[in-house]
């Protein structure tokens, strides 16, 4: 586990790491009935920008920079980098400071969000929207996914689903979304699943008492609610 | 089991020009989902089963209403298969409920509920201008989105309502805040009062003011039952029974009153006293002011049908369905002896018979330790067949009792005058036994004092009370008729009694039956040791069931009801009102 300190300033001149991609299936709208809507994004670096940046991975209607901070993934822990004025936990964040479990992020003046690492099994985190900053349309918080994404009613999932019965692990590997249960008997648009499965756009994944999809984000606004 | 909990699957165009994006709520009224319209706007599509009778002209009114503490309504549409959609604002937020349920079990902080109340003041209080009365208010209509408080199905209530009669879950949710005129089919503005005096009552104590197993209980105390204020502030204690007075006309005028009474209560000086409602006044509960709640035969006319209250937990802080157990730190009016519940049939003869047994014990010995004190000496005549004479009336008057008491435990506060009646009767057998066996046994009572010379009753009728300076037959059974019948028997053995031996109800035992053998010229000493022995031997006979026991005691007796809970509640003028 890197660090002891949840804000000790890392050095500056620490090497960069990959530039936040964008490709489609690196960023998802994952739907969930009775739960929400989140974004999944899968990239080591993930960029946090105001409107007026369309290449920003978290694109937020708030009085920001372009680009206002870089959230990096870096061995298993997260890094962020401030470009605007950014504090973390209360603390002026001038360097790279390390995000821990429970932070509080502040952007700008306004902006706040809420870092979380619900579960130490799992290399992803989960961003909040503590101030009501979101992205153009309404969503409920970000996935930083690493490796899986824990669905379900524990408090360790990164996505609390309390209705749910059991937990399903949404997997990103090899660029594709996978999708598993050890206990929930799930169907992949109605064809029963064994082991585990791809998913794509267009595909509801179903079980006794939940239902989700993903879709991937679209950065044209003009072909937002298009037609399944 | 069912697989797909929604009608429509994600990304599909039920209702042309929206994408439904995923499902928000299923209810008994139809189902809530999130879509975009195709311009990108994003908004809660309400489908509407077209099975009910849908009646849209309450919502047709509130299309065009304008708050910003209103969820607003875009449009009303049908779709190709005739189902109505009601397109309206949607809202991020959680909900009042879910708030409460993750942040605040035990209840808000008095600010936090300011801020909640005052959103729905401004709200509900803009519908009472227009004439509109919301009907529904409950904390999952209830959201709080970028600090603004926005109040949701308005205009909905009238579609909602009917179908919601049907043992729907949602119908819980709605009659934990509905005003009891409401049985009565009366829809005035004030029902909005109620309903926000409820939740206000629940954000700060984390439960609803009247709970139940049954819709029909829960009705039926909104009727009957006065809040339990106790929990509040005591600052706020006033103004929440202002608030939730069950007659319209003495409730306050408006929310927008019950947030000034509020705030002025907060502030310390309270502009409104209202005069409190005589029950509701904060008293410890001490046994005999006990409020007797009225007849149920007027829930009957209510048109609950007439369904009988089988469990009632009258002061238990039960939770709410769905909410994780609460502690017990405002229990300040815990179970006690006059809380009704059921009680096994099975249970009740063991506990009876385990107490008659015990008391065969405790008789003894007390009569054992009586005359090792020397207590039935009589100069220099030592008189062991007086010790016997002593603990077999003690053992037969504590079975009568136990037997009598025991039989009533649990049936709440209906029968009190019953009760001391009863005792009253039991007590002249016990009497008669005692003289009986006094003369099959030859033993004389210690003589009167000089003091008891007199006394203020000699005789009754024709009978004397004393006879040779011995009580007769006459005074045997008075006495003990008024020993049994002055004293709360039923309090020395019910399992929930506060201890499971008070001393403060010992010596009022002892001053009590002190008295009466002055009054009545029966030996002093008899007299104070037949009273306490008594009282000394029910109590330690009778099982006692720890506090915190109880409430678990009483979910073992009282299994759940099976899932569907009673016939539902059809208020008079419910459909059509």
């Amino acid at each position: 586990m890197p660090g002891l300190t949840d804000t000790r300033p890392m050095t500056a001149s620490r090497p960069l790491p990959a530039e936040p991609s964008s490709t489609s299936e690196s960023r998802q709208l994952l739907w969930i009935d009775g739960v929400g809507g989140f974004l999944l994004l899968t990239g080591q670096a993930v960029s946090i920008g105001g409107p007026t940046s369309p290449d920003a991975d978290i694109q937020l209607l708030a009085s920001l920079s372009r680009r206002h901070a870089t959230i990096h993934r870096d061995d298993g822990g997260y890094l962020l980098e401030p470009h605007g004025p950014t504090r973390v936990n209360q603390r002026q964040a001038a360097e790279w400071t390390e995000l821990t479990d429970g932070a509080d992020i502040t952007l700008g003046n306004t902006v706040q969000l809420g870092f979380h690492r619900p579960t130490v099994l799992s290399g992803s985190a989960r961003l909040s929207f503590q101030s009501d900053h979101r992205p153009s349309h309404s969503l409920d918080g970000v996935v930083l996914v690493a490796d899986t994404c824990l669905l379900g009613p524990g408090r360790d999932c990164h996505i609390r689903c309390p209705e749910w019965e059991d937990s399903v692990i949404l997997i990103h590997r090899d660029r594709q979304w996978l999708v598993r249960s050890p206990r929930v008997a799930l169907e992949v648009n109605g064809r029963r699943l064994r082991g585990e499965s791809e998913i794509g756009h267009g595909q509801v994944v179903t079980g006794p008492d939940l239902r989700f999809h993903i879709e991937p984000l679209k950065t044209d606004s003009s072909h937002r609610g298009a037609r399944g | 089991m069912s697989t797909k909990k929604f009608t429509f699957a994600p990304e599909t165009t039920p209702l042309a020009g929206y994408t439904i994006k995923r499902g928000i709520q299923r209810g008994g009224f139809g189902e809530v989902y999130y879509a975009h319209s195709d311009g990108g706007k994003e908004v809660a599509l309400k489908l509407l089963h077209s099975h009910a009778e849908v009646e849209l002209r309450g919502t047709e009114l509130c299309l065009n209403l304008k708050h910003p503490n209103l969820i607003s309504i875009h449009d009303i549409k049908r779709d190709d298969d005739g189902d109505v959609w009601i397109v309206m604002e949607y809202v991020s937020g959680a909900t009042l409920d879910g708030v409460l349920t993750e942040e605040f079990p035990d209840g808000m902080p008095t600010t936090e509920v300011r801020n909640w109340l005052a959103g729905l003041a401004a709200g509900v209080d803009y519908l009472h201008d227009r004439g509109i009365v919301h009907r529904d208010l409950k904390p999952q209509n209830l959201h709080r989105e970028a600090g603004q408080v926005k109040i949701g199905d308005v205009g909905l209530s009238k579609i909602i309502t009917p179908s919601q009669r049907g043992a729907q879950t949602e119908s819980i949710g709605t009659i934990y805040y509905m005003a009891p005129e409401i049985s009565r089919g009366e829809y005035g503005p004030e029902i909005d009062v109620y309903s926000s005096a409820a939740i206000v009552y629940e954000l700060l104590t984390g439960h609803v003011p009247f709970d139940g197993e049954t819709t029909a209980e829960i009705l039926n105390r909104h009727l009957t039952d006065q809040p339990d204020l106790q929990p509040l502030p005591p600052a706020l204690r006033p103004v929440l029974a202002h608030a939730l007075a069950k007659d319209p006309a003495e409730r306050t005028a408006n929310v927008g009153t019950l947030l000034r009474e509020f705030d002025a209560a907060l502030a310390g000086k309270p502009t409104v006293a209202p005069p409190p409602p005589p029950e509701v006044v904060a008293d410890p509960p001490t046994p005999d002011n006990s409020p007797v709640p009225p007849a149920a035969d007027e829930v009957t006319s209510a048109g609950t049908g007439g369904a009988t209250v089988a469990v009632e937990n009258s002061s238990t802080s039960r939770t709410r369905p769905g909410r994780p157990p609460q502690p017990t730190s405002y229990d300040v009016n815990p179970l006690g002896p006059l809380s009704p519940r059921s009680i096994p049939l099975s249970r009740r003869g063991l506990e009876t018979t385990a107490a008659m047994t015990a008391a065969i014990l405790f008789s003894g010995l007390l009569a054992g330790g009586g005359w090792w004190i020397g207590m039935f000496d009589e100069g220099t005549r030592t008189t062991p067949l007086a010790a016997v004479a002593y603990g077999l009336t003690t053992l037969v008057a504590s079975w009568a009792v136990l037997i009598g008491t025991k039989a009533w435990e649990g049936t709440g506060t209906e029968s009190l005058h019953l009760r001391r009646l009863s005792l009253l009767l039991l007590g002249g057998g016990v009497g008669a036994a005692g003289w009986w066996l006094h003369r099959v046994l030859l033993i004389d009572l210690p003589p009167l004092t000089e003091t008891q010379n007199s006394g203020l009753v000699d005789s009754v009728g024709a009978f004397e009370l004393v006879h040779n300076s011995q009580p007769t037959l006459t005074g045997y059974v008075i006495f003990f008729s008024l020993l049994f019948g002055t004293r709360r028997w039923w309090w020395h053995t019910d399992s929930f009694r506060p201890k499971r031996l008070r001393v403060a109800s010992l010596l009022l035992t002892l001053t009590v039956s002190g008295l009466l053998g002055l009054v009545l010229r029966f030996p002093l000493e008899p007299a104070i040791a037949w009273g306490v022995g008594i009282a000394v031997v029910v109590q330690l006979a009778a099982p006692w069931v720890t506090p915190e026991q109880r409430a678990s005691r009483i979910a073992a007796d009282n299994p759940p009801p099976p899932e569907t809970v009673d016939a539902p509640p059809n208020p008079q003028g419910a459909t059509d009102g």
